[in-house]
């Protein structure tokens, strides 16, 4: 988004027009956070996330390029904090390390929607495998792309520790969903 | 030497299995040939990647005799050399590696589709009338606190939040309590001083010694004259008691108003004397 100096601002100060421009520039990236970690009831999480950015925006006065750090942030919370009121919280929160070979037990291959809708599923399916900071790093890093100077923040980690497991689970997805003929596909592809 | 003869033996040609004779007659077929030539450098690429695929296998079995694994140092290496943030020699090893081991090739593509992938994962379309909802939301109910904040300036929440935590902070409230309602009440006192004042004598001994004579003097009148004159004596008693109590009312509301009177006026003096001492 250009300008989002001024138009932070502008919110603070009661804009409705910058709020709107707001809300529409990081609305789809919120929902991928809900719905990355939540699944269904998405919308409602989303929602809740942007009154609390609406209410603690006077607070912000960072630059501009931490600015998706700390929604995000806001945005994992939110979701913990429904996953904990909720009986998903085990699935999330797991702790369990996983192997190459072990992530693609399970997997259901889908039949039904398009090519691109069945590897996403697939993708959801595999990275649910994975221990809640491996997930957390996919989510921060790899998905949203944050630096990972920014994810250590975040996740409070030292960043030597979030690059290492970072590859680590990218190579133990890329083997697993290798076996998939959804992947496949498109490597032949290319 | 024609077609059908040198296809027979082109495996032996092509390994230079063939006596100097035939190898010759080979040869000057396929100088006059073009599709014989043509097979027979198809067969000669095919054998030359064979071999290039012997040799990869061959440092493979180098390496493990000597414990190490280029394919795990490979695979290590390989997020980084997607993102090009391997410095040249790193990168140019990698390479080497890549161009030999079919393994790190496929895990290369992966994760070149897992990337691609794993991006489209980061925005989810949300249903069309999100964004009025949110509006809704927010701007219909503003924070209180932001509009404090930009009326006076100043920030409530942290101030109360320091004033929360002053240690001395129950003490003080009580005092400022004590103070407001002294100024705006006055010395609740006056309940104590209202009930004293109810409990004085509110008419003299002489008009109770007298009202006392009068009862007794009825009383016996009306003993006389049982039970003619009872009913008299009785209606006289009642009213000289009602007169006795109105009295004692009138007395008491004098008293009570003289009272405070003087109390507020005590206070007033007091408060103003303090302020010009002060």
């Amino acid at each position: 988004m250009e300008n989002l100096d001024q138009t932070i601002k502008a919110c603070q100060q009661g804009n409705a027009l910058a709020w709107e421009a707001l809300i529409k520039a990081y609305q789809g990236k919120v929902f991928g956070v809900a719905f990355y970690m939540l699944k269904d009831k998405s919308e409602d999480a989303a929602q809740e996330v942007f009154i609390k950015l609406y209410r603690n925006l006077g607070q912000f006065h960072s630059s501009a390029q931490s600015f998706l750090p700390w929604l995000l942030t806001i945005a994992r919370n939110c979701c913990l904090d429904r996953l904990r009121k909720s009986k998903t919280k085990m699935k999330y929160e797991s702790d369990a390390e996983v192997e190459p070979e072990t992530i693609a037990d399970g997997i259901e291959s889908p039949e039904e929607g398009t090519v691109e809708e069945q590897r996403k599923e697939l993708l959801y399916q595999a990275i649910d495998k994975f221990d809640q900071t491996n997930k957390d790093i996919l989510l921060l890093k790899d998905i949203q792309g944050l630096k990972t100077e920014d994810v250590a923040a975040v996740l409070e980690m030292p960043t030597g520790t979030i690059k290492s497991r970072s590859n680590r689970a990218k190579i133990k997805l890329a083997k697993a969903l290798s076996n998939f003929s959804q992947f496949k596909i498109k490597a032949s592809g290319n | 030497m024609n077609c059908e003869k040198f296809k027979t033996v082109i495996k032996e040609f092509i390994a230079g299995e063939l006596s100097e004779t035939e190898h010759e007659h080979c040869g000057n077929h396929i100088a006059e040939c073009e599709s014989c030539l043509t097979l027979w450098s198809a067969l000669v690429e095919s054998e030359l990647d064979h071999s290039i695929k012997l040799k990869a296998g061959f440092s493979q079995s180098i390496l493990q005799d000597v414990g190490l694994d280029a394919c795990q140092q490979s695979e290590a290496m390989l997020c980084d050399y997607l993102e090009l943030k391997l410095d040249p020699l790193q990168t140019e090893l990698l390479k080497n590696h890549l161009q030999d081991c079919e393994n790190c090739q496929a895990t290369q593509v992966s994760l070149q589709i897992l990337d691609a992938e794993l991006g489209a994962l980061a925005e989810i379309s949300p249903s069309p009338n999100f964004i009025k909802l949110v509006l809704a939301q927010t701007l219909e109910v503003e924070p209180a606190e932001s509009i404090l904040k930009r009326l006076t300036g100043i920030d409530f929440q942290a101030l109360f939040v320091q004033l929360m935590r002053r240690p001395r902070f129950p003490i003080e409230a009580a005092f400022a309590a004590t103070v407001l309602w002294t100024s705006f009440f006055g010395v609740p006192t006056g309940i104590v001083f209202s009930a004293q004042a109810d409990a004085l004598p509110l008419v003299s001994p002489e008009v109770v010694q007298e009202r006392i004579e009068d009862f007794q003097s009825n009383v016996n009148a009306g003993m006389d004259s049982i039970p003619v004159v009872v009913s008299e004596q009785f209606q006289n008693f009642s009213t000289a008691s009602r007169s006795f109590l109105e009295d004692r009312r009138d007395a008491s509301q004098q008293n009570r108003i003289a009272l405070r009177e003087s109390i507020t006026n005590w206070y007033s003096n007091s408060i103003f004397n303090f302020s010009v001492d002060d």
